[in-house]
Order: structure tokens, then C-alpha cells, then sequence
């Protein structure tokens, strides 16, 4: 990675950039422990093939930044290359135990990491096919709608602070708003089954 | 009509006996848990949709990084290739300088004398020679080193050996008296070179005029380096165009330019109709 791209010098700098949504952050932590992770991982599991470990890398990034941003993991009592290394190798034995050995799984180091437990490992069972559909059905819903259903209802916003970032007049405009997205967003997922 | 409820309760906003209502009721109220459900699902594929965008997000930068280090995999070889295409190229070069400066060396003559065999080395001065005990193998048919470069020098050390005849090994096995001229050989024969030369003063004026006597105190004078007295003897005996010893004295003269580095002259004498047919000539032109 160049010094260029390297705007957050400190995990707390980097954390504090992920809760506030800057997406910079995002980008940096995924090149920032990549090569290092593949490294680690390409010896800790031999048999798994090396997209398949940048999947589970790509995943473990996705996981920590949702947590943080939804207001779920508030504070890391461990280094954010730790923390992501960890969920990266969970996410590698749940999902590739077809590659794996049971001799190759050895239990995780977990000590000091007691955040884990927040994690939600389970977004791979959907299948390809569903996830397109899914994608190109929410696609239809504007940018706005999503956007404020997703303060709502994941980051836990109110109606008014909602008000306040998105510069709406009335909370009451936004509640209108949300709603009226809730039932696009239904009517839309309903006609894609 | 739960819709607000339904949302109030995702968004984590009813207090604790609101919630618990709410609980209760979805246990009863089928079409609130309808409602409930189809929201609660919805939002649920919304959540999926934004990690797809993140994926794709992520994806985007891997590909990114994947083809810099394509890139640079690429320019890596690129420099290999680069640095193997000029070691190769230094190499050809080296072969072919070192080749055309390479000539094949004559075979190395080994002359045995009693229970001697002298052989002369390459890189040793003229008159010194390796002695080394009869029987041991000595590779005679192949030269003592081959594919190096050669200077008239080394060239004249290893084709330079001490003039040698028949007679002169029937005079050094004479009785005990001896005459000057037997002692004169005898010194000679047995490359006593300083007293064969010092001797060569008490032999009468016939002997001392004699082209084979001459011949041998050439020798004598090569084999101690002394080029310019052998030179002296020798051009005057190459004078006589009635020289029984035409063939020797070419040879030896030619030796004698040839280790001063002129090498016109010791090409024209190697190249004297009396040396056409000798080997040791051909392959000093050759090695020349």
C-alpha cells in the first residue's frame, strides 16, 4: 500500500473513521492486513486455495465494519489486525471445511478477544442466484429510501436525527419517507419471489 | 395498520413493557405476524443488499491490487528475462574471444634420457625443465594444457628443447680418458650448459669452427637464456648456404627470433624448405 493512501495512522483513528461511515477507512484496513492475512492463512489452512482465503479476508473487513457501524461493537480491546485475522480464519473453517482436514483445524486463539461473540457468521447461505435477484430488486429502490431505512432500522438512528443528516424539513416528511420505502421495499422483494 | 408499531419495534424504540406487549401479541395476532415477518424479512434482504454492494466494493480493490502485482510479477520477469538475455550475451561474447584466441597446442615431446624423462612446461623459462622419474605416466599424445593463450614465449617454452644427434651420445660414452671435445659433449649432454660454453675455449681452431660444435654452443647459450650470443652463431652458420645443418639451424634460429618476439623473421625460418616437412615446425606455425 502506498503512504499516500494511508490517511488513519492508529486502529483508534481507523475505528472512530469506520463508525462515522468514512469508507476510506473501509478501504484502507482491507489493503492495509491483506498480504499479511493471505500469508497467515495460506499457512495455517494449506489446502484451501487462495481466492477462497481473500473471500473469507473480504467477508471478515465486511463483518467488522457492519458491527461498527450499526453501533454493535463499540469499543476493541484488541488490535483491529487481531480481531480481523480471527474472523477471517473462522470464516475460512465454517465455510471451507470441504478443503480441511480435521487435523488441520486447531482451535483459535481467542484470549482478550471477547468481541467476537457479536460477530454474525452466517451470510454465506444464500445462494448466488437469490443474492441476484435480491440485488437487482432492492436496486430499484432509490438511494434515499435505502439509505434511510438502513438509519433506521440498522444504525438505530431516530426520526429526528434522521431528519438532520439527510436535511429534511419535518420529522414528520421523514416518517412519510420511511414508511413509504418500508412498502416499496416489501412490495418489491414480494414480487421478485 | 401495525405499521408503525412494527417499526417502532425494529427500531428499538418501545420501552420495556411496550415490548413485551407487542411479544405477546405476535404470539396471537396472525396478521401482525404476517406484517412483522414480510417487514422483518425485507429489511433483512436490505442488509444483504448493502454487504453485496461491500463485497463488490471490496472486489474492485482486490482486482486493482491483483493486477499491480500481475503487473509487477510481470516487470519482475521482465528484468530476469533482461539480466539472463545479457549474461547469455556476455557469455557468446567471452566464447567467441576466447575461442578465436585459442590455438591448439603441439603435443608436448617427451625426450628420455637414461632413466629421465624431461618434460618442458609451458610457463617455465626455456631451459628449465620438469624431471621426473621413468615410469611414472606421463600423457604424451595430448598437450600439457589446451585452450589457453600463447605467447611467442610460451610457445618457444614448449617446443624448445636442447639440439641432440646420434653422435653426440657415442662421444659421451667414451672411455674415462677424454679430449677436450669429448669433455666439451659430455658437459653438454649432461646440461652442464656454463662448462660445455667454458670448455668450448680449449677445443683447437678447426673444432671451434666446426658448424656441429657451433650448433651445440648455440644450444649451450639457449639453454641458459642467453639469447644474443645463440643468435650471433646461429646467423652466422644460416649464412652458409652449404650448411649440413641447414634444417637444425633454421629451427634454432627461428626459436631464437621467435622468443624475441620477431615474428616475421621466425615465421620466414620456420617456413625454410629444409623444416617443410617437420612436425615441430608446423606446429609452432600453427600454434603461432
Amino acid at each position: 500500500m502506498n503512504s499516500e493512501e494511508t490517511r488513519f495512522t492508529s486502529d483508534k483513528e481507523l475505528f472512530e473513521a469506520l463508525k462515522g461511515g468514512h469508507m476510506e477507512a473501509f478501504d484502507q484496513i482491507y489493503k492495509m492486513h491483506r498480504t499479511e492475512f493471505i500469508y497467515a492463512a495460506t499457512s495455517k489452512f494449506r489446502a484451501v486455495p487462495k481466492d477462497d482465503i481473500i473471500d473469507a479476508w473480504q467477508d471478515s473487513v465486511i463483518s467488522f465494519y457492519e458491527q461498527i457501524r450499526d453501533g454493535k461493537l463499540v469499543y476493541l480491546s484488541c488490535s483491529i489486525r487481531s480481531f480481523l485475522f480471527l474472523l477471517g480464519f473462522r470464516y475460512i473453517i465454517k465455510y471451507k471445511r470441504r478443503y480441511l482436514k480435521e487435523t488441520d483445524i486447531q482451535p483459535l486463539e481467542e484470549t482478550g478477544i471477547p468481541d467476537m461473540s457479536l460477530i454474525d457468521l452466517d451470510w454465506q447461505s444464500r445462494t448466488q442466484d437469490n443474492l441476484k435477484q435480491l440485488h437487482s430488486a432492492v436496486n430499484q429502490l432509490p438511494d434515499q429510501s435505502r439509505r434511510i431505512l438502513y438509519m433506521r432500522f440498522y444504525e438505530q438512528k431516530t426520526v429526528e436525527e434522521i431528519r438532520s443528516i439527510m436535511n429534511y424539513n419535518s420529522s414528520n416528511a421523514v416518517s412519510v419517507t420511511l414508511s413509504r420505502a418500508l412498502v416499496k421495499l416489501k412490495e418489491l422483494l414480494q414480487h421478485k419471489k | 395498520m401495525y405499521e408503525e408499531k412494527i417499526e417502532r419495534y425494529l427500531a428499538n424504540e418501545m420501552s420495556t413493557e411496550e415490548r413485551k406487549n407487542f411479544e405477546g401479541q405476535l404470539q396471537h395476532d396472525s396478521v401482525l405476524k404476517d406484517e412483522f415477518e414480510n417487514t422483518q424479512k425485507a429489511l433483512e434482504d436490505l442488509r444483504w443488499h448493502q454487504r453485496m454492494d461491500l463485497k463488490a466494493r471490496l472486489q474492485n480493490i482486490e482486482k486493482t491490487i491483483q493486477s499491480n502485482e500481475s503487473q509487477n510479477t510481470k516487470l519482475k520477469f521482465g528484468w530476469i528475462v533482461l539480466g539472463i538475455v545479457i549474461l547469455l550475451i556476455l557469455f557468446l561474447i567471452w566464447l567467441r574471444f576466447n575461442s578465436s584466441s585459442t590455438q591448439e597446442i603441439p603435443d608436448l615431446k617427451i625426450k628420455t634420457n637414461h632413466d629421465t624423462i624431461i618434460r618442458h612446461v609451458p610457463d617455465a623459462m626455456p631451459q628449465e625443465t620438469i624431471k621426473v622419474k621413468s615410469g611414472e605416466i606421463i600423457p604424451d599424445s595430448k598437450p600439457e594444457i589446451k585452450k589457453a593463450k600463447h605467447t611467442p614465449e610460451e610457445i618457444y617454452a614448449m617446443v624448445y628443447e636442447p639440439y641432440t644427434d646420434a653422435e653426440l651420445e657415442n662421444q659421451v660414452r667414451g672411455g674415462d680418458e677424454k679430449n677436450d671435445y669429448e669433455v666439451f659433449c659430455n658437459f653438454y649432454y649432461n646440461e652442464r650448459y656454463a662448462k660445455a660454453i667454458s670448455v668450448y675455449g680449449n677445443l683447437n681452431a678447426d673444432l671451434k669452427a666446426n658448424e656441429r660444435v657451433l650448433l651445440i654452443k648455440a644450444n649451450s647459450h639457449l639453454a641458459l637464456n642467453q639469447l644474443f650470443p645463440a643468435i650471433s652463431i646461429l646467423e652466422k652458420l644460416h649464412r652458409d648456404t652449404n650448411s649440413k645443418n641447414k634444417k637444425e639451424i633454421c629451427w634454432y634460429l627461428g626459436l631464437c627470433y621467435l622468443r624475441l618476439n620477431r615474428i616475421d623473421e621466425a615465421t620466414k625460418l620456420f617456413s625454410d624448405p629444409s623444416l617443410r616437412s617437420d612436425p615441430r615446425s608446423k606446429k609452432v606455425l600453427r600454434a603461432m
